[in-house]
């Protein structure tokens, strides 16, 4: 079994899906506890669906796609913090429209162009194990650049996850956090379809932060143990897709909701 | 020292007038009874009062500052109504939420220091939950959860402390240690203390003043000048005022 092991991680493919799949598991489990405490989990599938958009659009003029996909996916997600902030349409519904407006683009500009539907599928469903060398540089700079935004902001971060009016009171500039949560959602959205794709991108934002929330105590301790399940997965994941020969994105997820499972069954035996 | 100035204030939410024509003058010291009744326009004056309701007024100051430019939050401690739905769902130990209170004392990038971390401490030892300050703030019990929000309002040594309904969902025994808690905070330690209740029978044991609102201004003033004004006779009935004072010492 050892010896399997070691044996995969010889293979440069497998060190590269490794390497960035840690870092974008560990970016989406800190994110993601914000993300669900406040109530928008479904974030990540509206802005999963807009990146579709943005993807075909970057296909369809011959231009690198996420170079297309990140600026317009941080559109999008601003676009939904002002709909929230200014309008009376809800969060939900704000979600939808966005979400709406980038996969019915990007339906109508792959039916359009034709001839890079191979290229769609693979954003569709990722694949980890095909990341390129660029790809993997791409994900650990912009992780780190995210990461350290959260690290910086910490504290402002989790008192408008609590209470933005009392944030607010604090002195603390809540449109300036509500923007950078924003920013740093889509950019980690882009970034993780290649990995799980973008029909399960969400799963990595909402999976490991809801598991941690049923087992942690305090904000900190949710924030690791997201991290230390989200990690646990996607290297398990990448193995078990490797050796089973299946999809890495879906075995991720299926991971993490065997973790999931696991927590919330031993909670509610525990609480009977 | 004037910590609070309101000249004409009113308030108008989608056409509809909240508030109208408010005047009052808190200073250092005060204990400020607010009452009224549902829908008079308490939470909606607090709310003015810390920046967070848009409304228009002839004088609106804040430390002799003006509210729209007012920048020393440290300076003033809030202990909003309905805090505990938040704190069921969010995961923090008492240490942690409290320490929530210090980032007013910082600008950006608010780094948290050994000096914080003691304030916190100094702050749950004082209110006597020092024991509790790695316990997730949604097990606490009803008290305790009241003085974990109380050590957040504190924590940063505010000149004001403003109460949104604090002792609602408290039964009377942990009611009456709050308020002695309060009591000590605005005898002992000159903060001033706004507090919104509908527990008028008892607001008159500690407050010195009292605002009676109902959209607008009923009553302002000394405690004793409201129990020996006969124009609130005549608004409350001479049995609920005597009822309000009764309790005043």
């Amino acid at each position: 079994m050892i010896n399997t092991l070691l044996e995969l991680l010889q293979y440069s493919f497998i060190q590269r899906a490794l390497i960035a799949g840690i870092f974008l598991g560990l970016l989406c489990a800190i994110l993601g506890v914000f993300l669900v405490l406040r109530r928008l989990s479904l974030i990540g599938d509206g802005l999963a669906h807009v990146s579709f958009g943005a993807l075909a659009l970057g296909l369809a003029f011959g231009v690198y796609p996420f170079g297309v996909a990140v600026p317009l996916v941080i559109v999008a997600a601003i676009a939904i913090q002002l709909m929230i902030r200014y309008t009376s349409v809800d969060g939900d519904a704000a979600i939808g429209i966005i979400s709406a407006t980038g996969i019915s683009t990007g339906i109508i500009l792959a039916s359009v162009s034709g001839g890079f539907n191979i290229d769609i599928y693979s954003f569709l469903f990722g694949n980890i194990l095909a990341i390129s060398s660029l790809e993997l540089y791409l994900a650990i700079g912009l992780s780190g650049i995210v990461l350290s935004t959260i690290a910086v902001s910490y504290h402002e971060l989790v008192y408008v996850t609590f209470d933005e009016e009392q944030a607010q009171i604090s002195g603390i500039n809540t449109t300036v956090i509500q923007t950078l949560i924003s920013i740093l959602t889509a950019i980690t959205i882009v970034l993780s379809v290649k990995m799980v794709g973008i029909m399960l991108v969400s799963s990595l934002l909402i999976i490991p932060a809801s598991s941690a929330l049923q087992i942690s105590s305090g904000f900190g301790e949710t924030l690791r143990r997201a991290s230390l399940l989200s990690i646990t997965s996607v290297i398990f994941g990448i193995i078990i897709a490797f050796v089973l020969d299946v999809p890495p994105g879906a075995t991720i997820v299926l991971t993490n909701i065997g973790f999931f499972a696991t927590i919330l069954g031993i909670r509610l035996i525990s609480d009977s | 020292m004037s910590i609070i100035q309101l000249d004409n204030l009113s308030v108008t939410i989608q056409n509809t007038p909240i508030l109208s024509g408010v005047s009052l003058d808190i200073s250092q010291g005060d204990f400020v009874g607010l009452a009224g009744p549902n829908g008079a326009g308490k939470s909606t004056l607090i709310r003015s009062i810390l920046g967070l309701q848009p409304f228009t007024a002839e004088t609106a100051t804040l430390f002799d500052s003006p509210i729209r430019q007012f920048k020393d939050w440290h300076k003033v401690g809030y202990m909003p109504q309905k805090q505990t739905n938040k704190a069921k769902n969010f995961p923090a130990t008492v240490a942690e939420f409290v320490l929530l209170g210090r980032l007013s004392t910082k600008h950006w990038p608010r780094i948290i220091s050994a000096k914080d971390r003691e304030a916190v401490n100094n702050q749950l030892t004082k209110l006597g939950i020092d024991h509790l300050a790695n316990r997730p703030l949604s097990t606490l019990s009803g008290g305790q959860q009241q003085r974990a929000f109380l050590a957040k309002a504190l924590v940063s040594n505010p000149e004001l402390l403003i109460l949104d309904e604090p002792t609602n969902a408290l039964d009377p025994e942990i009611r009456s240690e709050f308020f002695e808690i309060l009591q000590d905070l605005n005898q002992n330690h000159q903060v001033t203390i706004i507090l919104i209740t509908h527990d008028t029978g008892t607001i008159g044991q500690f407050a010195n003043k009292l605002l009676f609102l109902d959209t607008k201004v009923l009553f302002w003033g000394d405690f004793q000048d409201f129990c020996a004004d006969p124009s609130m006779s005549n608004y409350f009935g001479s049995s609920e005022q005597h009822h309000i004072c009764h309790q005043h010492d």
